[in-house]
């Protein structure tokens, strides 16, 4: 037998190089990365219902919250709003055509858009976009009139361009008379235009829904619908569930969760934020907060809340803005509004009536009342048909003022904290039937901040 | 060992065999390697067939289920992937090796033989890619298949027999899921049996006439090895780089960035570039196998320089062979780099 | 006994590494080729409301593979596999133009009567004893995975 030489090292090597290969293979199946965000990893698979088809996106976002109670995960699953590829587990294959963030105007027509979703009949209260798309939030009208008839461009503050180009939607056909444009050009400035237009062009457009949020504490926001039904902390740290988002890097929104129990923090993440100065073309933010550490929460609130600017009742700053601007203030009912104040129409009135009558209030009797809809989506009310809400002069539901016996009850949307409303019928009120603006109210009842 | 009869790999080979068969510096093994990766190809290939489903709802999900779902699922569609790219590039490097040391010469038929077992591991790499109905391949499909109906006379014909209908839709899944394990695969195995067979009833692997002959248990124990070490190194392809996998097919949107054809068919996606379909897809590549079928007839009929690298008797064979291969190799490049 | 030599050391050890990659191999391979992503049948199914149903009556409910039986007391269920081999039973008599006498499977000849216990044939044990409820809108709804005894009744 000849001598086994180094030909006989080859095949054993071989042999257990394969056996490294099939033990590696073993080792990759273990340690795939999704397997890393749950604590028993398995595969989770859903099957919506509107679409049919399997989506594993809950295998790594395991803990995520449920976007809201309207919008279950069995029905609509996450890929009919984020778009993305649901069946593969690899983060950038799944990621891909990924939308994060679908209630941004530019993607909402194909995301919560839909007839059946929020771009139906305006009789179903289902036109969502279409309104939105036109508020002034969006269009950013007013800001624009303003700097274009400060510096010549325009004789009057009638608005002329928005944000993107648009027309008026067939509303609602009373609109108490504010007036309206028809429609609205992009707002391009020609390049004779004066420096300070052109400047406020490129610099100053940051407070739309479609803008980009400035990335700084308290200025944290999402754009689109988001924008307000997407709740940011002042901090921007994510506080929910999901294994897959980092609790420490600011710039995310504080759950996944779609709300309509919105605080005035978040439409502080716009309002409330500071001054432009046209002459230099600067916006300088407010240096008063963070309210200092010795106040407690009561007067950190009424610090934090409005600039030092102006003067407000105690019912301002105890309830938070949704409580009292309506739904056709902030989302817009379709009409070209050419500023913020021709766009507002809820006044003191609204809830607290005048000397001579209680504010209005009509009586539930329809189950597919609008109200009861809105009370739905709302933690905190509880309506039924037969209960008395309060109404807006051009009859918008307010679901969460609700005649409780003999007893008028606000209950806010946000917290679920309750107020008895004061009526000015049979009380000593000195306002005069012509002057119903909140700054004549503001005489007498104005609370002193320190 | 104490027993010293031949085993089963063994008696698959003659008693003896040129000396040179088992010497890797003359063959590179690359025609055992081939053999080997169309084994795996089976193997692996029998396994996705649990999982893959060849219908337009299910095509890509299934593909993703095996990738992302079923255990080691992504390891058996790598292997299967890899070998399938591999046996490409071993099945033209054997055609080249056979070229440089005449071993066409007195084995022309054979010759030809091979050639249609290199466009069948061609058209089946083809079909196997296309069953994963991502973005990746759409539009690979709609081509390629749009250019069997430039084939003269036949191309309707064609058209419906690999399509399944008068365009891309619901059957075409099944049709390509059938031609790719069934109606390629038994004419490749048909072709690859009766290829190994003519081999051995020829002699063996061509060598130089009266060469010596050696003992089977040298091959047989150097193919042992040779499959060893290719598996482990498919292997570990496997471990490391996946089978790619794009966003699903969408034929009813433009596709978004660059489609770039299989890496086998850039070079006939280039020349479509600036050529007709009929010229790029049909002409050109038939003839390119015409020039080489006619290697053996026309090129070098000599039967001296068998067995011997770069003969000489075989010079003019090799050069216009160099010069197919530099031409496909050069329009596959241009078109890489785009 | 004489020393193993270095040859069938190393070919020794080749064959159990191979022995091993092998194992493992298959195990991998059978792993992949058991998975099934394959929804399981719902183990709960409505079966419309008690009015829709004459008394006495038995009714076959596709969605719950179940019958739907009432008599003079209520409604009962009974699973409609076969405890044999998993075919499903037919309905002996359909409770109105004749009355109910039991449940035959065809496959294989296992005979119940109409409480599901066991006659005669192959079957090892009688008819499985579901539940039926009402749901919150006043539907019948029979679950697959929960079972009783059969002196229960829905009344309804």
């Amino acid at each position: 037998m000849r001598r086994p030489t180094r030909t006989e090292l080859w095949p054993l090597l071989a042999a257990a190089g394969l056996l490294l290969v099939v033990v590696g293979a073993w080792l990759r199946e273990r340690s795939a990365p999704w397997r890393r965000y749950q604590d028993a990893p398995q595969v989770r698979a859903v099957v919506p219902s509107l679409t049919g088809q399997r989506e594993l996106c809950l295998t790594c976002h395991w803990g995520i919250e449920e976007i809201s109670p309207s919008h279950p995960v069995e029905v609509v699953g996450c890929v009919a709003c984020h778009g993305g590829v649901g069946v593969a587990l690899d983060a950038d294959l799944a990621h891909t055509g990924l939308i994060r963030n679908p209630g941004d105007l530019a993607v909402a027509a194909q995301t919560c858009g839909g007839s059946a979703c929020h771009s139906g009949a305006p009789a179903d209260h289902r036109d969502h976009l279409p309104r939105v798309e036109r508020s002034i939030q969006a269009t950013y009208a007013g800001a624009i009139a303003y700097v274009l008839r400060a510096f010549g461009v325009q004789p009057d503050d009638v608005a002329r361009f928005g944000i993107h180009a648009v027309q008026s939607y067939e509303g609602p056909p009373d609109n108490g008379g504010r007036p309206v444009v028809e429609a609205l050009a992009a707002f391009a400035p020609a390049p004779d235009a004066p420096p300070l237009v052109q400047q406020f062009a490129a610099n100053c457009l940051t407070c739309h829904l479609s803008a980009e949020a400035i990335q700084a504490p308290y200025f944290y926001r999402a754009t689109g619908c988001s924008a307000c039904h997407v709740l940011y902390d002042n901090d921007g740290l994510y506080k929910g569930g999901d294994p897959t988002l980092p609790r420490d890097e600011p710039g995310h929104m504080r759950r996944h969760e779609l709300t309509t129990a919105i605080p005035y923090t978040q439409c502080n993440h716009c309002h409330n934020r500071g001054n432009y100065e046209l002459p230099t073309m600067t916006f300088v933010p407010r240096t008063d907060i963070p309210a200092p550490d010795y106040l407690n929460a009561i007067e950190r609130r009424v610090h934090e809340y409005y600039q030092p600017i102006g003067q407000f009742t105690l019912c301002e700053w105890e309830l938070d803005c949704v409580d009292c601007h309506t739904r056709r203030e902030t989302m817009g009912d379709g009409y070209l509004y050419s500023n913020q104040r021709d766009a507002r129409y809820t006044e003191c009135r609204t809830c607290h009536g005048t000397l001579d009558a209680p504010p209005l209030a009509y009586t539930i009797t329809d189950p597919d009342d609008l109200a009861l809809r809105l009370a739905f989506l709302n933690p905190y009310l509880d309506l039924q048909v037969g209960d008395t809400i309060l109404m807006t002069s051009l009859g918008e539901p307010l679901p969460h003022v609700v005649w409780r016996g003999d007893r008028l009850e606000l209950t806010m949307k946000a917290t679920g904290q309750r107020y008895d409303v004061p009526l000015v019928l049979g009380s000593a009120c000195q306002q005069r039937p012509d002057q119903q603006e909140s700054r004549y109210c503001h005489e007498c009842h104005a609370y002193e901040r320190d | 060992m104490g027993d010293s009869r031949a085993n089963f790999f063994e008696h698959l080979h003659p008693a003896t065999i040129p000396a040179r068969s088992a010497s890797f510096t003359y063959t590179f093994g690359l025609g055992g390697i081939s053999v080997l990766l169309v084994l795996v190809l089976l193997v692996t290939g029998a396994l996705l067939m649990f999982l893959y489903e060849p219908s337009l709802a299910r095509a890509y999900s299934s593909v993703a289920e095996i990738t992302f779902e079923a255990p080691f699922g992504w390891f058996v569609r790598n292997l299967h992937y890899w070998a399938g790219q591999w046996l490409v590039i071993t099945a033209t490097l054997h055609m080249a090796r056979v070229v440089f040391t005449g071993g066409y010469k007195r084995r022309r038929a054979n010759w030809l033989i091979g050639l249609g077992l290199l466009v069948l591991v061609i058209l089946l790499d083809f079909t196997g890619l296309v069953l994963r109905w991502d973005a990746d391949v759409s539009w690979a499909l709609l081509v390629g298949t749009n250019l069997l109906r430039e084939v003269p006379l036949a191309g309707e014909t064609l058209y419906r027999l690999v399509v399944g209908g008068e365009a891309v839709g619901a059957a075409t899944p099944v049709r390509f899921y059938g031609w790719h394990i069934a109606g390629l695969t038994i004419a490749l195995l048909f072709l690859g049996v009766w290829h190994i067979w003519r081999v051995r009833r020829d002699g063996g692997i061509s060598h130089a006439a009266h060469a010596p002959r050696l003992p089977r248990r040298a091959l047989v124990r150097v193919e042992g090895l040779a499959t060893l070490i290719v598996l482990a190194a498919l292997g570990l392809s496997s471990l490391l780089w996946d089978a790619p996998l794009a966003p699903p097919a969408d034929l009813t949107s433009p596709p978004t960035h660059e489609s770039a054809a299989p890496w086998f068919f850039l070079g006939v996606q280039e020349a479509l570039r600036f050529a007709s379909p009929l010229l790029a897809g049909v002409i050109a590549p038939l003839l390119v196998l015409a020039v080489l079928a006619a290697l053996p007839y026309a090129l070098d009929r000599a039967t001296e320089g068998e067995g011997h690298w770069f003969n000489t008797a075989g010079r003019r064979a090799q050069i216009v062979f160099v010069a197919v291969l530099l031409a496909v190799v050069a329009l596959t490049v241009r078109g890489a780099l785009r | 006994m004489e020393p193993m030599s270095r040859r069938e050391l190393f070919g020794g050890l080749r064959k159990a590494l191979l022995a091993a990659t092998g194992a493992l191999a298959a195990g991998e391979a059978a792993q992949m080729v058991a998975h099934s992503s394959q929804p399981q049948p719902p183990e709960a199914a409505t079966a419309g409301r008690p009015e829709d149903y004459a008394a006495p009556g038995v009714t076959f409910v596709r969605e719950a593979r179940a019958y739907l039986v009432r008599d003079e007391l209520g409604f009962y269920a009974l699973d409609a596999v076969c405890s044999h081999l998993g075919c499903l039973v037919r309905a002996v008599g359909d409770g109105q133009s004749a009355p109910l006498l039991g449940f035959e499977c065809p496959c294989h000849n296992s005979r119940y009567d109409a409480q599901g216990e066991r006659l005669s044939g192959p079957a090892p044990r009688g008819l499985r004893y579901l539940v039926v409820e009402l749901d919150a809108t006043g539907a019948l709804v029979i679950h697959r995975d929960r079972e009783t005894h059969p002196d229960d009744r829905l009344i309804a």
